[in-house]
C-alpha cells in the first residue's frame, strides 16, 4: 500500500473514532461539557467572579487540567476494553489495519476531546470575565496540557488491557477520582499530603502548564516534571503493548 | 487408533488441486491448555472454490480460521495465507473477513464503517458498488447500533467484501438472516466464486454446504475426517434411502436385513438401508404393484451425523 493511502488509513480511523465518541453522550456530557460547567458553578456561586488573579488562574489552570485528564484517561483503555469483549478487537487484528492503527487513533481521539474540553472551559473563563492569561500563556498552557494527557492515555491503556469491558470504566474511576484530589488541582493540600501530589500526573502536568505560561509554583523543578511524565508513558504504554501483544 | 483417511477429491476438482493454494495449514496442531484443539490438521483453500468447514462444536473450525488469520499461532506445523505468513499485513490485504461476533461501532452509519474498512485495502471496491453487491444501499444512512440482528449481519458481510478480496472467511454469516436475506447472500456468494474469490465458510446449515459448497472439509476432534466434493461426501455413507408407492407393511420391512428404518407416510413408504440395491429387488418380488420406485443417496446432513458419529 502506497504511503497516502497508508496515511489516509490513520487518519480515516482517527477521524472516526473521533465521530464515534461525539456521538456517546455518555462520554461527552461528563468529559467534554461538565469540567466547562463545574468551571462556571464554582467562578460565579463560590468565588462570585471576585477572586483574586493568582487564584483565578490557579483555578483555571486545575479545570484545565481536569478537562484533558478525563477524555485521556478513559478515552483509550476502556473502549478498548469493551471492544475486546464485543470481538472487535479480533476482528480489527484480523483485517488489514495498519500497525498501530488503532491504538493511535484512539489516543490522538482522546487528546483531541482533551483539547476541547480545556478549549470550553477557556471560553467559558474569557465569558466569565476576569480571564487571567494572555494569548500567549493560553497557547502555552493549552500546549503543555494536551501533551500531559498523552501519559494519562497510557495509564488509561494499562487498565483497558487488564480489565474486562464492565471493569475498565470502574477501575478507571479508582485512579482518576483520587488523582484529581490528591494532585492539589482545585485547593491546596493538606500538609501531610502535600508531599504526595508527585505520584500523580495531573498534578506534574498542571506544574509544567503552568511554567509554560510563565506562572510556575516552584513546587517542582520542570524537567522532573516531564522526566517523570515520560516515564508514565513509556512505562504504562509498553507494558500495556506488550500485554496486547501477547493476550491480544 | 489410526486417523481415517479423508476422503481425495475425484476428477472434477483435480484441476484446482493443481493450481496454488490460496491458504494452506500443514500438519498444525494446536492445543488450549488440556484442550487439543488441531491435531495434526492439512487443509489448503484452493483459487476460485467455496470450501464448507462443518464439524461439531469444539471440532477445531474457527481455530483452523483463527490460525490463517493470525490471530493464533500453531504449536507445531505451518500456516500459510496468499504464499506469506497471516502475521505479515500485507498477506491479509487480500482477504475479507466476517466473524460470528463482532460488536461494530454502534454510533458510526453503514457508510461510515465500509469507508473505515475500506481504508484498510489497497483498491477497495467503490461505496456504492458493495452497497449494491450486498444489497443493503437502504442501510447505508443508518447507525450501525439501530439494525436488527440480521441486518448487522448483512452489514458485516458488506464489510468483509468491500476490500475486494481473493479470499473471504465466512463465519456462520447466515445466521439470524430470514429466508430473503438469506437466499440473497447465497446468490451473492455465488457471483463472488464466480468472479475468481475463493470462499471458506463455516456453517451449521448443512442445506447450505449442500448448496453452495465446491467442497466440504469435515473435521472433528481437531482431525480432518472427510474432505471432497458434496457427493463425495454423501456417498461415503453407505445408507441409502428407498422411496416407493406399495402395500407393504412397514413393520415387515423393518425386519429385513439391512433395513435401519422404515416408515410409512399415506400409501409412500420410506425406507433406510445399508445394501439398497437388494432391498429394491426384494420390494419389487413382494409387491408386483409397486409403483415409483427411488434410490437415493444419504444427504449431507446424514452423511455429516454418520461421520461425525464415526469419529467420536
Amino acid at each position: 500500500m502506497n504511503a497516502s493511502r497508508l496515511l489516509r488509513a490513520y487518519l480515516i480511523e482517527a477521524k472516526y473514532e473521533f465521530v464515534q465518541k461525539l456521538r456517546m453522550p455518555m462520554f461527552v456530557i461528563p468529559f467534554l461539557l461538565l469540567p466547562g460547567g463545574l468551571y462556571l458553578l464554582i467562578r460565579l456561586l463560590v468565588l462570585h467572579g471576585n477572586a483574586a488573579p493568582s487564584a483565578a488562574r490557579l483555578l483555571l489552570a486545575g479545570f484545565c487540567v481536569f478537562a484533558a485528564a478525563g477524555p485521556a484517561l478513559f478515552g483509550v483503555g476502556c473502549p478498548l476494553a469493551q471492544e475486546r469483549d464485543s470481538g472487535l478487537l479480533t476482528l480489527k487484528r484480523a483485517l488489514p489495519a495498519p500497525q498501530g492503527a488503532y491504538l493511535v487513533a484512539k489516543t490522538l481521539a482522546a487528546v483531541a476531546f482533551s483539547a476541547l474540553a480545556m478549549g470550553i472551559v477557556l471560553a467559558v473563563a474569557r465569558l466569565a470575565g476576569g480571564f487571567p492569561l494572555d494569548a500567549a500563556q493560553t497557547l502555552a498552557f493549552l500546549a503543555v496540557a494536551v501533551g500531559g494527557a498523552v501519559p494519562l492515555c497510557a495509564l488509561g491503556l494499562w487498565i483497558g488491557v487488564h480489565s474486562s469491558g464492565a471493569a475498565a470504566p470502574g477501575v478507571t474511576q479508582i485512579v482518576y477520582l483520587p488523582m484529581l484530589y490528591l494532585s492539589g488541582l482545585f485547593f491546596p493540600l493538606p500538609k501531610p499530603l502535600q508531599a504526595w501530589a508527585v505520584v500523580w500526573p495531573a498534578f506534574h502536568i498542571e506544574q509544567l502548564a503552568l511554567s509554560a505560561a510563565n506562572l510556575a509554583t516552584g513546587f517542582i523543578d520542570p524537567r522532573r516534571s516531564i522526566t517523570i511524565l515520560v516515564a508514565i508513558t513509556l512505562a504504562f504504554g509498553g507494558l500495556a503493548m506488550r500485554r496486547l501483544a501477547r493476550a491480544g | 487408533m489410526s486417523d481415517p483417511e479423508p476422503i481425495q477429491p475425484s476428477s472434477p476438482t483435480q484441476p484446482m488441486q493443481r493450481a496454488a493454494a490460496l491458504a494452506e495449514l500443514k500438519a498444525v496442531h494446536k492445543r488450549f491448555g488440556a484442550t487439543v484443539a488441531l491435531a495434526g490438521l492439512s487443509l489448503q483453500v484452493r483459487p476460485g472454490e467455496l470450501l464448507a468447514l462443518l464439524g461439531p462444536n469444539g471440532a477445531g473450525k474457527s481455530t483452523a480460521i483463527a490460525l490463517w488469520l493470525g490471530l493464533t499461532q500453531p504449536d507445531s506445523g505451518t500456516v500459510r495465507l496468499l504464499g506469506r505468513s497471516p502475521l505479515e499485513v500485507e498477506s491479509r490485504r487480500g482477504v475479507g473477513v466476517m466473524m460470528q461476533e463482532a460488536g461494530l461501532a454502534a454510533e458510526l452509519r453503514v457508510r461510515e464503517l465500509l469507508d473505515l474498512t475500506a481504508s484498510y485495502y489497497p483498491a477497495p471496491l467503490p461505496l456504492e458498488e458493495v452497497l449494491a453487491l450486498t444489497r443493503t444501499a437502504a442501510l447505508g444512512a443508518r447507525r450501525y447500533g439501530k439494525l436488527s440482528g440480521g441486518e448487522k449481519r448483512q452489514v458485516q458481510f458488506a464489510l468483509a467484501v468491500c476490500g475486494r478480496p481473493r479470499l473471504l472467511f465466512l463465519d456462520e454469516p447466515t445466521v439470524g438472516l430470514d429466508v430473503q436475506a438469506r437466499e440473497a447472500m447465497w446468490r451473492t456468494l455465488r457471483d463472488l466464486v464466480a468472479s475468481g474469490c475463493s470462499i471458506v465458510l463455516t456453517t451449521h446449515y448443512l442445506e447450505e454446504a449442500q448448496t453452495l459448497a465446491d467442497r466440504v472439509a469435515v473435521l472433528a476432534h481437531g482431525r480432518l475426517i472427510a474432505c471432497g466434493t458434496v457427493d463425495e461426501i454423501r456417498s461415503v455413507v453407505a445408507r441409502k434411502e428407498i422411496r416407493c408407492s406399495s402395500a407393504l407393511d412397514a413393520a415387515e420391512i423393518c425386519r429385513w436385513p439391512s433395513v435401519l428404518h422404515a416408515a410409512r407416510n399415506g400409501n409412500r413408504l420410506q425406507i433406510t438401508a445399508t445394501d439398497a440395491e437388494e432391498i429394491a429387488r426384494r420390494l419389487l418380488a413382494a409387491d408386483l404393484q409397486l409403483r415409483d420406485l427411488e434410490i437415493r443417496h444419504a444427504g449431507l446432513s446424514e452423511a455429516f451425523t454418520e461421520l461425525t458419529k464415526e469419529a467420536a
